[in-house]
């Protein structure tokens, strides 16, 4: 392997880092690592070199934590590790998506949100439906009676709810 | 076998298959596995399918016929070569799922001509009994998740085989070939390289899996081949003539009569008798008949039906042999 830093020498030295439980590792030739100051463990925790834009080739390792597959692997053997890469290379995904399928995301997501608004206008229909029958009860009810007047008014609310 | 039936379009498409890719949940994809775990990947499997199907482990089957089945187009060359592995099959062999392929899972459907929808829902039958015993990998955000990318979401691939001889001949092959790259469809000839298929025979397949319904793959699928389907016939008709039934029969003549046959002169001579036979230009031997030389004259199958290994020499005597047979 080679040096994280310079990337010509061999590496021949490993820095481990734990930030919050992320455990990251750095792999440096001997030159570089006492250039960068890494002459004992202690000095990684260092806040001059945590805030140190030069260092930020430490930010993203971008290795899977369940089957330690990095994304430099899939770009090599244009496979995944596991099921669990979807979700450590997920930053990663989107451009490459839209590059393979022009799409980014699963259609049972699209289909879902599709099927919720039919199902609420489903039943916004059926609560019309439900409100009509039961108007249409009521006219037939009045007109046995002969309310004539009360009938027309329900007559009238009946078209304009067929109406719509 | 289902190769031999003639169906909706017989005299252009030659086969229909749906693949649907598919991974156990908590595995690693088939390469990072070691040895047990992929032994329990077949177990898992093995125990998941009903007694209507076969499983059948790659390493008591012979490499003659393993590679049998990879000219039929039922498993892939990749599968056929690696030494860990397992068949799914039904008695017709409509349905061949290879487990521990690229995927866990690589299910597929097959039928003889243009049959997406029956392909469909065979396909679906079997892989909706498997999910109700397996969990498979999937997440809400990219659907089902498989090793390459470029079969994530559905997982699923239509692809379907065709005997293109008239629109090679008019020299517009190319050209429409070009339009379906366009169109988000992938293409490519099944017999030698790209440039120079022999055998005018092409796969066109769905290229994009995610974000698109199963229906819509398969309706844009459906559209393009039947576009091709129509432009063939129509060039058929133009190609119509004297020279062509001469064509026709000294292919025939040749196979009726050879004493050595070589697998690329035979394929290429049986891709004309096919294209005779579709426009009634030759009665003297059926189209399933062809359909089922094509497959049977490749080197290992001839020798599956020979029951021998053959060198290449032997080989190509034997294939003369059953040609003519066949043709008589
Ligand atoms: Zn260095
Ligand atoms: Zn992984």
């Amino acid at each position: 392997m080679k040096c994280e830093n310079c990337g010509v020498n061999e590496a021949t030295v490993r820095y481990y880092q734990n930030i919050n439980g992320d455990k990251k590792q750095l792999h440096l030739c001997s030159d570089c690592a006492e250039s960068l100051g890494f002459t004992s463990f202690s000095n990684i925790f260092s806040p001059m070199f945590l805030d140190s834009k030069n260092y930020d080739f430490l930010e993203e390792p971008q290795v899977c934590n369940v089957c330690h597959y990095s994304f430099d692997d899939y770009l090599k053997t244009g496979l995944f590790g596991c099921p669990n890469c979807y979700e450590s290379f997920q930053d990663r995904l989107d451009s490459l998506f839209l590059k393979l399928h022009g799409k980014t995301r699963h259609v049972e997501l699209e289909k879902e949100n599709k099927t919720k608004k039919e199902v609420t206008e489903k039943s916004n229909l059926s609560k019309k439906d439900n409100k009509l029958d039961e108007l249409k009860e009521k006219l037939k009810a009045l007109i046995e009676e002969e309310k004539y007047e009360e009938a027309a008014v329900i007559r009238d609310k009946i078209k304009e709810i067929e109406g719509k | 076998m289902w190769y031999k039936e003639i169906s909706n379009d017989s005299d252009v498409v030659i086969s229909t298959r749906i693949r649907f890719a598919r991974n156990l949940d908590n595995y690693k994809f088939v390469h990072m596995l070691n040895s047990n775990e992929k032994n329990e990947v077949l177990d898992k499997v093995k125990n998941a399918i009903n007694s209507e199907y076969k499983f059948l482990d790659i390493k008591n089957i012979d490499e003659t016929t393993l590679f049998s089945l990879v000219e039929g187009h039922l498993i892939s060359k990749e599968f056929a070569a690696q030494a860990e592995g397992a068949i799914v099959i039904n008695d017709d062999n409509r349905l061949v799922a290879m487990v521990n392929e690229e995927d866990h899972l690589r299910i597929q459907a097959f039928e003889p001509g243009f049959n997406i929808d029956s392909c469909y829902k065979n396909i679906k039958k079997f892989t909706d009994s498997l999910e109700e015993k397996l969990k498979f990998a999937k997440s809400k955000k990219y659907g089902y998740l498989t090793s390459c990318p470029t079969n994530v979401g559905s997982g699923m691939r239509v692809s379907i085989m065709l005997h293109l001889p008239a629109l090679t001949k008019i020299g517009v092959i190319s050209n429409i070939l070009e339009q379906v790259t366009a169109l988000g469809l992938s293409v490519r000839g099944l017999y030698g390289e790209n440039t120079s298929a022999y055998g005018n025979i092409y796969q066109i397949s769905n290229q994009r899996t995610l974000g698109l319904l199963d229906t819509e793959i398969i309706d844009k699928v459906k559209i393009v081949v039947t576009t091709i389907i129509n432009e063939e016939r129509k060039a058929r008709n133009k190609i119509n003539s004297y020279k062509l039934q001469d064509e026709v029969y000294r292919a025939y003549g040749i196979l009726k009569n050879a004493r050595i046959l070589k697998e690329e002169e035979a394929l290429k001579l049986l891709s004309k008798v096919r294209l005779g036979v579709c426009m009634n230009i030759i009665n003297e031997v059926e189209l399933s008949k062809v359909q089922q030389m094509m497959i049977d004259t490749q080197s290992n199958s001839l020798q599956v039906i020979c029951k021998q290994a053959l060198s290449e020499k032997e080989e190509d005597i034997k294939r003369a042999e059953y040609v003519r047979k066949e043709l008589d």
